[in-house]
């Protein structure tokens, strides 16, 4: 009976730490998976975040690439991944819902993962010649509606914020431009640089250093409002135009991962954001924090989806 | 550097994995070193990879990148006539070669050669890959038709997953796997290498180890070079040129070169058949594309290959934004990085010529553990670039149809030439029709992609050509007519 | 015309037919997507699928009409299925060739639910049974060594997760 007694009381010393101890996470690498090609803006995010959120997780990030399908070979590669949160997936409007509407990919689309922060975000552009014959946006419609498909707009893939804005366009304005998609932002600028399109539709971080060569100029931005970077260009918004895109990034999970876990995530990343490297980064790439914390992200999502998926169904994307 | 050249080679040489995934891997490494420092080792893993491709290539029928795949047309005869060490020797040289002109012209002539990149848009791109696309008459031997049947379907495979210009899906049966396409490099490994041991397993008897494999006689002897020169000259030239256009790589001008290598050379019928020049041209080509696929990059800040978007990733980590002015706001930098380009070119040579003798010495393993033991590298290989299984199933898929089609004469190398350019062909065609308004003179309007056509059209039209002016000479006898060309 | 390549062609151009018409099949009912250029997402893949039917018809219309040995010697060296034959080969075993296939298949099923290190030894065992003339010894080191030496190299050179199956509970400390 004592002997019985010993046993349970050495059980219980053993076991015990393990009971009361804090999650001890994370104790290896974290897996950033990102569903682009090196180099692309996708990619160099997620390396510069996992740059600044060295020292602030105990364990380094490391970026891996899953490019296709638009960003969903990722979404793809992610979800069948334990939710321990050791692997995490980047995401943004054209891979975490547009893609998987329009492919009719229900389980790669966001609500099938966990949400753990969106983090910053950049506005859309439309950029033309310096010696382009329209100087106001009123110019630019009239031509259009004069002649219907000549205006060439060079932009990313079809599925991504890019080709929403020139779409979502198109449709408010009632004009008839030519789309053309390329694999990516970096395509698209040497297609409107070698004068195969007239505009080009992206991200400033992808434009700048061409404006400062003096080889484009920025037309109209599908902001809000109107931009600190030039504030003397016009939205869509005040045109009358409800075209209003960000390209927001973020970051994704597995569902299922212990909230612990996804706080623990959340928190340091927010940290990061204070980091120098983030903030370098960041003014480089033009970009503006926009933060939001796994629920404030959720109910973003929610809303986005809602109104991107109206769009979707104007523009009559979904597959059959 | 030297480590970055010696993982680049290894990794190069591990089927599954390409020259822009080994950088990949390397990059965190680089985080800690300056900005020069990390962007030479990145190319030093750049060129070694280029090289290392060949290897397996040239040994086992196993492409280890995409960019070797053309080495092993000759490359494989070589290693069965016991002349593996040579052909190694020559892809080593060669390629080192190719690769030390391009850096060379790269620091003369970036800027000028960064305009030009501006001139090949879509039309230029879609013309020349349809020109690489008559490579498929070359490797059609006794039946043209079973070639075009060959290439068709690696075009076709290239169409099944999302389609960027529209967003639909194609061929994808619903399977999500599918989604991005079909994997290339498993897609070729099974086509070529898988297909290849399969061989091996159904024919019990074949003693394949070559007779005498001496790793002394690596290289290649003064007079043996004389007889490459000129393909290693048609590789460089062909390296640079498709290295500059943006999408075009390692692949495309790899089988390029062996194409404008067999049309230039003095004995084209040993083509196929163990050619040193069969092997030196898409060697050097495959190396020469570096110096090009750097000229956007630095020139303009677009890269202009998954590898050297690695680097401009590089680049911005260290906190350097690559565009039109990194040129005149870095230039110490990007001098530091010319001449660091130049060492690790050089640097191949000793490394790899260590890394080689290594794998000659795998040659001698007993034939049951080399083809069990290859085949196991080949899956484990193909499981490692996307975690997914469905990469090694693709290889045994492709396993079996490469088996089914050397039995039955069709050339796989068509179908591979086919997955290689079929991307290109499509989307810069149809991206062209839309710049055009639909108009499909834009092909004839545009300079450049006219030159291409018209040279495509020279290719399709000479032997014909020949063959009517031989004809003119000498009566035919009737019974002569062949079948199936 | 040796009748064992008249043949395995009509073979293979009976499969190109039946492949072609079925890719233009579901070529056909490709969704059109955003059309924005006159081509459109389907005129590719039907338009090859057609093609290599077409070669299909080509080549059995070409040995009716010509009833001759193909002409001239191949490019590539293995595409010479007689010559192949002649050569070095031994005999063709249909069953070995089937066995190297299922025992691949078998591999690649077990190989994430058993883990990497065990199918892999059983893969490289099987095979080099399969492939005869190994003595003994290297039977009972070689699976092992390989297994070895690769997960090595690909789980800690490369840092590749590889499927642990079966054995996790003792892999992950």
């Amino acid at each position: 009976m004592r002997l019985f007694l010993a046993l349970v009381v050495l059980l219980l010393m053993v076991t015990a730490p393990g009971l009361s101890a804090p999650d001890a996470y994370p104790t290896r690498p974290i897996t950033f998976v990102v569903g682009f090609a090196p180099g692309g803006g996708a990619d160099v995010f997620a390396r510069a975040l996992s740059e600044a959120a060295r020292g602030i997780l105990p364990q380094p990030v490391v970026v891996e690439n899953r490019p296709g399908a638009g960003g969903t070979a990722a979404n793809a590669y992610v979800s069948g991944r334990p939710a321990d949160g050791y692997t995490l997936l980047f995401a943004h409007a054209g891979s975490s819902i547009i893609t998987p509407i329009i492919a009719n990919q229900p389980t790669l689309k966001w609500d099938a993962f966990d949400t753990i922060a969106r983090i910053h975000g950049e506005e859309e552009w439309l950029m033309v010649k310096p010696d382009a014959p329209w100087k106001t946006m009123e110019e630019l419609i009239a031509f259009a509606k004069a002649n219907p498909r000549r205006v060439r707009v060079a932009g990313s893939a079809i599925g991504g914020i890019d080709s929403f804005v020139v779409l979502a366009w198109e449709k408010e304005a009632g004009i008839d431009v030519e789309y053309i998609p390329h694999e990516g932002g970096g395509p698209a600028v040497l297609a409107f640089l070698g004068g195969n399109a007239e505009m080009v539709v992206g991200n400033m971080s992808e434009f700048f250093q061409h404006f400062q060569a003096r080889r484009m100029v920025p037309f109209v931005v599908a902001s809000e409002r109107r931009s600190p970077i030039f504030p003397q260009v016009v939205t869509f918004k005040e045109k009358g135009y409800d075209v209003v895109f960000a390209q927001w990034r973020s970051v994704l999970a597995p569902s299922g991962v212990p909230s612990s876990r996804i706080a623990t995530l959340a928190v340091a990343f927010n940290r990061a954001l204070g980091s120098e490297a983030w903030k370098r980064f960041n003014a480089n790439a033009r970009a503006v924090d926009l933060y939001l914390g796994p629920a404030d992200f959720r109910r973003f999502l929610v809303n986005e989806e809602a109104r991107l998926a109206k769009i979707i169904d104007e523009l009559g994307l979904r597959s059959r | 550097m030297t480590a970055g050249v010696a993982w680049g080679i290894i990794g190069g040489a591990i089927p599954g994995i390409s020259g822009a995934v080994a950088m990949a891997l390397a990059l965190p490494y680089t985080f800690s070193m300056d900005a020069a420092t990390a962007l030479i080792m990145l190319a030093g893993v750049w060129a070694g990879a280029n090289y290392g491709g060949s290897i397996p290539a040239i040994l086992m029928r196993m492409p280890g990148t995409p960019g070797s795949a053309a080495a092993l047309l000759d490359g494989y005869e070589l290693t069965r006539q016991g002349k593996a060490a040579k052909a190694l020797g020559i892809s080593l040289v060669c390629g080192t070669f190719g690769g030390l002109v391009s850096i060379i012209v790269l620091i003369a002539l970036v800027v000028p050669l960064g305009n030009l990149v501006l001139a090949f848009g879509s039309p230029e791109i879609f013309a020349l890959a349809f020109f690489g696309l008559t490579l498929i008459a070359g490797l059609s031997g006794k039946s043209m038709l079973k070639g075009l049947a060959a290439g068709a379907f690696g075009l076709l495979l290239t169409t099944v997953g999302l389609d960027t210009l529209t967003g639909s899906l194609r061929l994808t049966f619903g399977r999500r796997e599918l989604l991005s396409g079909v994997d290339i490099i498993s897609a070729m490994i099974g086509l070529f290498a898988v297909s290849e041991m399969f061989h091996q397993l159904a024919h019990p008897a074949r003693r394949e180890t070559p007779a005498v494999v001496d790793a002394r006689t690596a290289f290649p002897t003064l007079a043996e070079f004389k007889e490459v020169w000129r393909a290693t000259i048609v590789g460089t030239v062909v390296g640079l040129i498709v290295g500059v256009m943006p999408g075009a790589g390692a692949t495309a001008s790899s089988f390029v070169a062996y194409n404008e290598a067999r049309r230039w050379s003095k004995r084209p019928e040993l083509f196929g058949k163990g050619s040193m020049e069969g092997v030196a041209g898409p060697e050097t080509a495959n190396n020469a594309v570096q110096g090009g696929d750097l000229v956007p990059t630095l020139a303009i800040g677009i890269p202009g290959s998954n590898s050297a978007a690695i680097m401009l990733a590089a680049l911005i980590l260290h906190g350097i934004v690559p565009g039109p002015f990194l040129m005149s706001q870095h230039t110490e930098l990007v001098f530091t990085l010319f001449a660091g380009l130049i060492l690790v070119n050089l640097l191949m040579i000793p490394v790899g010529v260590v890394i080689l003798r290594a794998c000659l010495l795998a040659l001698r393993l007993p034939p049951p553990s080399l083809v069990a033991s290859i085949l196991a590298i080949i899956f484990i290989g193909t499981f490692a670039a996307d975690l997914f299984v469905l990469n090694p199933i693709l290889a045994l898929i492709f396993g079996v149809i490469g088996y089914g089609m050397r039995v039955t004469g069709f050339p796989p190398a068509a179908t591979v030439l086919g997955l290689v350019l079929g991307f290109m062909v499509e989307s810069e065609l149809r991206r062209s029709l839309i710049i055009s308004h639909g108009s499909w003179a834009v092909f004839v309007t545009h300079p450049i992609s006219a030159v291409f056509l018209l040279a495509t059209i020279g290719v399709l039209l000479y032997p014909v050509f020949l063959n009517y002016r031989r004809r003119r000479k000498t009566p035919v006898s009737p019974a002569a007519a062949p079948a199936g060309s | 015309m040796d009748s064992a390549v008249v043949r395995k062609d009509v073979i293979a151009a009976a499969v190109l037919v039946a492949f072609g018409a079925a890719v233009v099949a579901v070529g056909l009912k490709i969704p059109l997507g955003v059309a924005t250029d006159p081509l459109g997402p389907r005129t590719f893949p039907v338009a090859l699928g057609a093609g290599i039917a077409i070669c299909g018809v080509l080549l059995v219309a070409g040995m009716l009409l010509f009833r001759s040995a193909p002409a001239g010697p191949g490019l590539l060296g293995d595409m010479d299925p007689e010559d192949e034959a002649a050569a070095e080969a031994g005999p063709f075993s249909l069953t070995r060739l089937v066995g190297a296939v299922a025992i691949t298949a078998g591999y690649l099923a077990a190989f994430e639910p058993v883990g990497y290190l065990l199918s892999t030894w059983g893969y490289v065992l099987a095979l080099m049974m399969l492939h005869g003339g190994a003595p003994g010894r290297s039977l009972v080191s070689t699976p092992p060594l390989v297994t070895l030496v690769l997960y090595l190299t690909f789980k800690y050179g490369l840092r590749i997760p590889v499927p642990e199956g079966i054995l996790a509970p003792l892999l992950s400390r």
